[in-house]
């Protein structure tokens, strides 16, 4: 992938271009942001809006991260606002999100990880994401989220320290509540 | 899956394989594998026929009640487009 998505000068098509793009990261945007919501249909439909703004703006990329990068940070505020609407409607509409199986249930068929995650916080677990599942290095998370290198860090520690917890009270059948800011 | 020691200080990798492993077994069901830009700009409606045929409609009813002269010509015409069948039109008034 070169420095620029829409280049028209001769040179590959934008369109074929964005195409592989998409291509090469649609699954590991789609995991990422299943990662930080934490449900398949929603992370689906984040996805698909994730590349629909990528597309649009990719006038703006100029090569100054990778695409990759480029795109998770796209992702991440796509998921971010996503779980930020979800959070006002709760407060509004408390009753439209009663789940069909008790919060206990929808714990346990969970898996492991899954279970970790969900007791972070979203800024918590966009950290834990993007490091141990994206891969990117600390000065990586802080450009692509806009935050200093320490507060990736510490954020980073915090979500450690929740998840152990966690999966500690999980050892001893609990249901742990949900840390972090 | 046994989950990473509990115990403060554990190894950072652990929870890296944890997390990778399962996010990496997550596969999309519905997403199309290639990328369709919506197309955002509306097609021009070219066809509504039930608001167009309304508005003909009345902009019918209207002409015709101008035309016949006055609001008891809407009446008729009005009982007329209910009734289905044409009716004659309001006698003049005769002295």
């Amino acid at each position: 992938m070169g420095p620029s998505l829409d280049r028209s000068r001769g040179e590959p098509d934008p369109v074929s271009e964005f195409e592989q793009l998409y291509e090469r990261f649609r699954l590991p945007v789609y995991r990422a942001i299943r990662g930080i919501v934490l449900e398949a249909a929603a992370a689906e439909d984040l996805t698909q809006e994730t590349f629909e703004r990528a597309y649009k703006s990719r006038q703006d990329y100029r090569g100054g991260s990778s695409p990759g990068a480029w795109l998770h940070r796209i992702a991440v505020n796509t998921a971010i606002s996503y779980l930020r609407r979800q959070r006002v409607a709760r407060l509004l509409i408390p009753k439209l999100y009663v789940p069909g199986t008790s919060a206990q249930e929808e714990v346990e068929d969970r898996s492991l990880a899954e279970r970790a995650l969900s007791v972070l916080s979203p800024k918590l677990r966009v950290v834990v994401v993007l490091s141990f599942y994206a891969r990117m290095s600390r000065d990586e998370i802080a450009r692509t989220l806009q935050i200093p290198p320490g507060t990736v860090a510490s954020r980073l520690g915090a979500a450690l320290e929740a998840m152990r917890k966690a999966l500690a009270e999980i050892d001893q059948e609990g249901i742990p509540e949900r840390q972090g800011g | 899956m046994r989950p990473p020691d509990g115990a403060p200080g554990s190894n950072d990798s652990e929870w890296a394989h944890l997390i990778d492993a399962e996010l990496s077994s997550w596969d999309p069901g519905f997403l199309s594998t290639r990328f369709h830009p919506r197309n955002r700009q509306r097609a021009l409606p070219v066809l509504r026929p039930l608001p167009l045929t309304l508005v003909a409609l009345l902009v019918a009813v209207v002409t015709a009640a101008v035309l016949a002269g006055g609001p008891r010509a809407l009446t008729v015409v009005i009982v007329n487009l209910a009734n289905g069948r044409p009716q004659p039109p309001p006698a003049h008034e005769v002295p």
